[in-house]
């Protein structure tokens, strides 16, 4: 609970007065029930009815008027919520005990319902905190990403400042995927902007308003409800014949007992704990029913470069056609890939050690190359694919022969001529082939689309363990893959960098975007994994499926409480203080349940999810 | 035994203090921040110690 909002201001006063007046009425109805073992006199017995009447009603009128309100809406609009059976017990329970007071006759249940506001006013406050903590953990996260900006400097270096010390007459830099830091005009560059935030048109679409689950305990409840409340007629009728001094204890208890509560509070609870964990360890949920399907996924699919493989690849070779230099080659090389966000880019920037031959109007095609221009000539730096089709350079099995085994070839190209093929190589991510056993042994397979060199992702392929791969495959390819698979109406996960593969990303079922700070804005996927350590995945593989287990589980245990309490409250033999000490039993086994979901399973000596960001951020 | 008649009204009267020095402890923001006080200890009072490393006066 950190700060306060002024809606939970509210109920928190509301439970803290609830809770001073209920101790008064504990109080006086502790001698009631001596009274009635050992005798009180009449007069003592009247004035403490009197007291607990006087005393009970603020919390009536006050501290219940939550509930009282949420289930007088559900009437108006015709539905049967869970309110709806907490209001009617708690007036009956008023009514009856303040009818048993003025004729001085029969029982009275004023401590009933103070506990029972008390307990649920304080379990609903313990649902609030838990959603706020999971918000404020992504907002701490959102927070942690400072506004940077690539500042161009006269001499051509870029240097990444605070937006805030931009000053106008700046050049920056803004890379595919970037947000733009400033206002600006648009010196060089060719690419399409996201203007959602700015329009308002192309908001994230909700897929699907509520989790199955989480719809599936709406319903259960509201059918729940209906059954409650039949079943308490038809038991209040039959003890009207049987013993009439019974009825209201009997309504009451089964109106106490049966207050679906941990039904409608395990799923929301569940999902926020795990949220919460999930974002300690950098991954940030954007929609929390992407856990559901994260668990029920049975396809997992990958983008190898950054996700299985540890970024920057390594380059291992650089091979000039005719008489170019390689310095030339890499200089020429680095002054296109300057403008990219590929991993490939800082591999080819730091061989080239210097800031590259200064290029112009840069065109990034995602997924399959660059081209600018430079010294007035048009280069193009990309995939074999990219450099045949798009540049119409001759690029021949024969010359990509050439390359070591199983790297992956990248071509320049000059106006229809190639001036050298550069080689480079994955290695896996520490962390991967454990990601990729675990997902198998959770029974779900593996794919893997890259758009390299088929080559190079076999290699991949067989050291993670032999997984299906698939080599050049384009953007558009992994999206009819993808849909392909979708069609055969199983579920597929798809994990991959959030700018090179958005529109794969949103084809999927449910997708987590990896990567660095341009990232971040990606809200194509479902979540964003802040950290691109496969080890925090395979954690929120095992945790999604956790928190189901746990649901259903909540859910179940629910039920088989009702299930063994109703008869006994419907027969008779259950006070109504009992039912209100049960049904919140049963709600705070929920709230437990969910809250050992909170763990986020990192061991002290890892390093702290800010940590993970600012590296994620600033590149090194 | 007549003095219950006395002390439940008071008791009574006393939780009505209580209930006010609830609605002010939550009005005046008593429950808004629970965990970060705790770390106030901590933290370098900046206004403080800038104070102190100005050279006062002097000393006579």
């Amino acid at each position: 609970m950190i700060a306060v909002g002024r809606e939970q201001k509210d109920r928190l006063l509301r439970w803290l007065i609830s809770g001073a007046l209920g101790l008064q009425v504990m109080m006086l109805s502790e001698a009631l029930y001596v009274g009635s073992f050992f005798g009180i006199e009449p007069q003592f017995r009247l004035f403490f009815q009197w007291a607990s009447l006087l005393l009970t009603a603020p919390v009536l009128v006050y501290s219940a008027h939550p509930f009282l309100a949420s289930a007088w809406s559900d009437l108006k609009h015709r539905r049967l919520g869970m309110d709806v059976p907490v209001a009617l017990g708690l007036w009956l329970a008023f009514v009856g005990s303040a009818w048993s007071t003025w004729t001085g006759r029969g029982e009275v249940y004023f401590d009933s319902i103070v506990i029972f506001v008390f307990l649920l006013l304080g379990a609903r406050l313990l649902e609030n905190a838990a959603r706020r903590r999971a918000l404020r953990d992504l907002e701490l996260l959102e927070r942690a990403a400072p506004a940077l900006a690539r500042r161009v400097r006269a001499d051509g270096i870029e240097e990444l400042v605070p937006s805030v010390e931009l000053v106008a007459g700046d050049l920056v830099r803004v890379r595919p995927g970037e947000a733009l830091p400033v206002d600006g005009l648009i010196e060089s560059g060719l690419s399409t902007f996201d203007k959602a935030l700015l329009t308002g048109d192309g908001a994230p679409i909700e897929r699907g308003v509520k989790p199955a689950i989480a719809r599936l305990a709406d319903r259960v409840a509201s059918r729940f409800s209906a059954a409650i409340l039949l079943l308490t007629c038809v038991a209040a009728v039959s003890w009207w014949y049987v013993d009439p001094d019974r009825v209201l204890p009997v309504v009451l208890a089964l109106l106490v007992v049966s207050c679906p509560c941990a039904l409608a509070l395990a799923t929301p609870l569940a999902l926020a704990a795990t949220s919460g964990a999930l974002a300690k360890r950098g991954l940030l949920v954007t929609r929390p029913q992407a856990l559901e399907s994260l668990s029920a996924a049975e396809i997992v699919v990958f983008d190898k470069t950054g996700t299985l493989t540890a970024g920057p690849p390594r380059l291992v070779a650089v091979l000039p056609r005719g008489d170019w230099a390689r310095e030339r080659v890499l200089a020429i090389a680095a002054g296109l890939e300057r403008g990219s966000e590929h991993p490939l880019a800082r591999a080819i920037i730091e061989a080239a050690a210097g800031a590259g031959a200064p290029a112009t109007e840069i065109r990034n095609h995602p997924g399959r190359g660059v081209e600018g221009l430079i010294d007035g000539r048009r280069y193009g730096l990309g995939s074999p694919t990219f450099a045949f089709e798009s540049l119409n350079a001759p690029v021949s099995v024969e010359l990509l022969a050439g390359i070591p085994a199983g790297s992956t070839p990248v071509v320049l190209a000059r106006e229809g001529e190639v001036v050298a093929l550069l080689a480079t190589e994955d290695t896996l991510r520490p962390g991967a082939r454990e990601l990729v056993a675990s997902l198998r042994q959770a029974g779900k397979s593996v794919l893997m689309l890259s758009g390299d060199h088929p080559a190079a992702v076999m290699r991949i392929a067989r050291e993670l363990g032999g997984i299906d791969a698939e080599g050049s495959a384009s953007p558009e390819r992994k999206v009819a893959r993808i849909r392909e698979l979708a069609a055969s109406g199983r579920s597929v996960a798809m994990i991959g960098d959030g700018i090179n593969d958005a529109a794969a990303l949103s084809a999927a079922t449910v997708s987590i975007a990896v990567g660095s700070g341009a990232c971040m804005a990606a809200t194509a996927a479902d979540a964003v994994l802040v950290s691109s350590r496969p080890q925090d995945l395979a954690f929120a593989f095992e945790r999604a499926t956790k928190t189901l287990r746990t649901i259903r589980l909540a859910l179940g245990q629910a039920l088989l409480y009702n299930v063994i309490f109703l008869p006994l409250a419907a027969f008779g033999w259950m006070p109504p203080w009992v039912a209100a000490l049960g049904m919140s039993a049963s709600s705070a086994l929920v709230v437990l349940a969910a809250s050992r979901l909170r763990i986020d399973g990192r061991r002290r000596s890892e390093p702290e999810p800010g940590a993970a960001i600012r590296t994620a951020l600033v590149p090194a | 035994m007549e003095i219950v008649f006395l002390l439940v009204p008071l008791a009574a009267l006393l939780v009505g203090v209580v209930i006010l020095a609830l609605i002010w402890a939550v009005k005046s923001g008593q429950f808004d921040d629970l965990e970060g006080p705790a770390h106030r200890i901590l933290m370098d009072d900046d206004a403080d110690s800038e104070a102190a490393r100005r050279p006062g006066p002097p000393v006579t």
